[in-house]
């Protein structure tokens, strides 16, 4: 049995167990607003909408991806869905789930040690003091900190401050979980650890949002994947073919790039060809000149005076 | 429904990031605790000679005078300037979880109050050390003591709301805070500014308050009540309104603290 699987399971959470795939938390026409204030003595407001109109469900004991590029939105929405923000309009009903935030990625407080980090974090996400102490040598054996867990979190590299966000996060069960690119932390062998602590955990029947920019992480990971792209959902469904669409949109994009890139490098070469071709036929004097790189060496050896 | 305002749910946190605070302080410096005490003596010490030595003023207890001051209003300004800028200067806190965000300036206040504790133990031993009567009215000091916590949570929960909001203002108010301690009468007394400038302490809590902390620690006299009974009252208002704000702004803060 992993150590960090609760041991006993409440009775709320087995005959939610029951209801899977029950509706666990409805998202309905959710947008978020920034507004920059531009400057104080003027009252122009740049309102600016990070999330349009997205409506999805998260069901019970499946785990659902959220997919985007950077910036079309993902944290407003993963802000909105763990309530640290409150949209603008639409609603987020969790239907008295308890939401958190499962990665506290850069740590709470930078001159705290992170040990007490895990603490505060444990305490926010809704355990005693108690019940923290008790887990913290699973959390930090999860992590791999044992030597650095009393120095101050500022000198972690974001890796290990990662990690720890990630260990604290799988020791503290709660209904929903919402997890951030946690996958991304660390090395390679930590990110396999935790892929595949997280796969136990989603095939304990625990709720999961996954958000992630990377395809294969959702894909090997999800039941179902929600695209966000621009402040909407672009797509919803089935993981495989929400992610072939992705892929075709960002692989098109990709080739594009290549095109452009292969149409540069024939014109160069058409260039070069009509340069050689001047120059053999003595229309440029020397070919040197028109490489600015082989010149300045030219150059530099003609300033030295033969001996 | 209080709650709603006020989350009591969220004061072990308050109290575990205060106490954590409090020993990462202590840590850092090589002589620890010790040092929360020297530094009110220190400053004491400066302002002493400025005024005996520099001034030439004639005073029987002018140590325990400035000294009484440099404590009462060190808690003031250390707590709200730490205040101000909690909100925005914990963008992790903020962004990352939720948290009621009105328990960043008081926690901020708690772990002021507290270093506050070790520095008035001191003040006490230093009080009976030179046998002033204090005794006969000792008793003030609780409500006092409360009626400035009222006080700094008052302009800390106001300042810690709008400080976000306009980032320059934490330099504006910076700068009354600094102008404060030189126009509270830390270290003169407040009944010798010239009659047309008495508007200047008439008006300031801070100055009424060491005025009264002097009276109780080196006269034992306990201070006319009508004034505090103001700067409780109106503390209390605008505690109230500071809190209403605080809990609408809940929300809003994440999108303003980048």
């Amino acid at each position: 049995m992993p150590d960090y699987c609760p041991e006993s399971e409440p009775l709320a959470d087995q005959e939610k167990r029951k209801k899977k795939h029950e509706v666990a938390v409805s998202i309905r026409n959710v947008g978020v607003r920034y507004v920059r204030r531009q400057s104080l003595l003027t009252w122009k407001t740049q309102p600016f909408w990070a999330l349009k109109d997205v409506s999805f469900d998260i069901r019970q004991g499946q785990t659902t991806g959220i997919i985007g590029k950077n910036g079309a939105g993902k944290s407003s929405l993963i802000s909105a869905i763990a309530g640290i923000i409150k949209p603008d309009r639409g609603w987020i009903d969790s239907h008295g789930r308890q939401i958190r935030p499962l990665s506290v990625k850069a740590g709470l407080a930078r001159t705290l040690s992170g040990r007490e980090n895990a603490m505060i974090s444990g305490m926010l996400m809704g355990l005693s003091r108690e019940q923290i102490r008790q887990r913290m040598p699973e959390i930090i054996k999860f992590a791999e900190l044992e030597e650095f867990i009393d120095d101050p979190l500022g000198t972690y590299s974001s890796g290990m401050a990662a990690r720890l966000g990630f260990s604290v996060a799988i020791h503290v069960e709660t209904d929903v979980m919402l997890i951030d690119e946690a996958l991304a932390a660390g090395d390679a062998s930590f990110r396999e650890k935790s892929a595949e602590a997280l796969r136990k955990v989603i095939q304990s029947d625990k709720t999961v949002v996954l958000v992630s920019h990377n395809a294969q992480t959702i894909r090997s990971l999800c039941d179902h994947a929600v695209w966000i792209d621009q402040g909407t959902v672009r797509m919803q469904g089935d993981p495989t073919e929400v992610l072939q669409a992705y892929e075709r949109v960002h692989e098109i994009k990709k080739a594009n790039r290549k095109n452009k890139n292969r149409r540069i490098r024939r014109r160069m070469r058409r260039l070069k060809r009509l340069v050689t071709a001047a120059t053999e036929s003595g229309f440029i004097p020397d070919q040197s000149l028109l490489r600015p790189g082989k010149r300045k060496k030219n150059s530099a050896k003609s300033e030295v005076p033969p001996q | 429904m209080f709650a709603k305002y006020l989350p009591i749910k969220y004061f072990p946190v308050v109290f575990y990031l205060s106490l954590v605070d409090l020993k990462k302080e202590a840590s850092q410096k090589a002589i620890g605790i010790i040092w929360w005490l020297i530094d009110p003596i220190l400053n004491t010490f400066i302002f002493a000679f400025l005024l005996r030595v520099v001034l030439r003023g004639k005073s029987e207890d002018l140590v325990l005078f400035i000294f009484v001051g440099m404590v009462i209003w060190t808690w003031f300004g250390t707590a709200v300037s730490a205040a101000m800028t909690s909100i925005s200067g914990n963008k992790n806190f903020i962004t990352q979880i939720y948290i009621p965000k009105v328990i960043l300036p008081i926690r901020a206040i708690l772990t002021e109050t507290l270093k506050f504790g070790i520095a008035l133990s001191l003040l006490f031993i230093v009080v009976i050390w030179s046998q002033t009567p204090f005794l006969s009215a000792v008793w003030v000091l609780v409500p006092l003591l409360i009626i400035q916590f009222t006080f700094i949570l008052a302009c800390a929960l106001a300042t810690s709301a709008l400080v976000p909001f306009v980032p320059e203002l934490s330099a504006i108010f910076g700068f009354f805070i600094r102008a404060g301690f030189f126009l509270s009468g830390v270290f003169f007394d407040i009944s010798r500014v010239p009659e047309q400038y008495q508007f200047v302490v008439e008006y300031n809590p801070m100055a009424r308050l060491i005025q009264d902390y002097r009276g109780v620690f080196m006269d034992g006299l306990a201070p006319d009540p009508f004034h505090l009974w103001v700067i409780f009252a109106c503390s209390l208002v605008v505690i109230l309104v500071a809190l209403v704000a605080h809990q609408r702004l809940d929300y809003i803060f994440p999108k303003i603290v980048r």
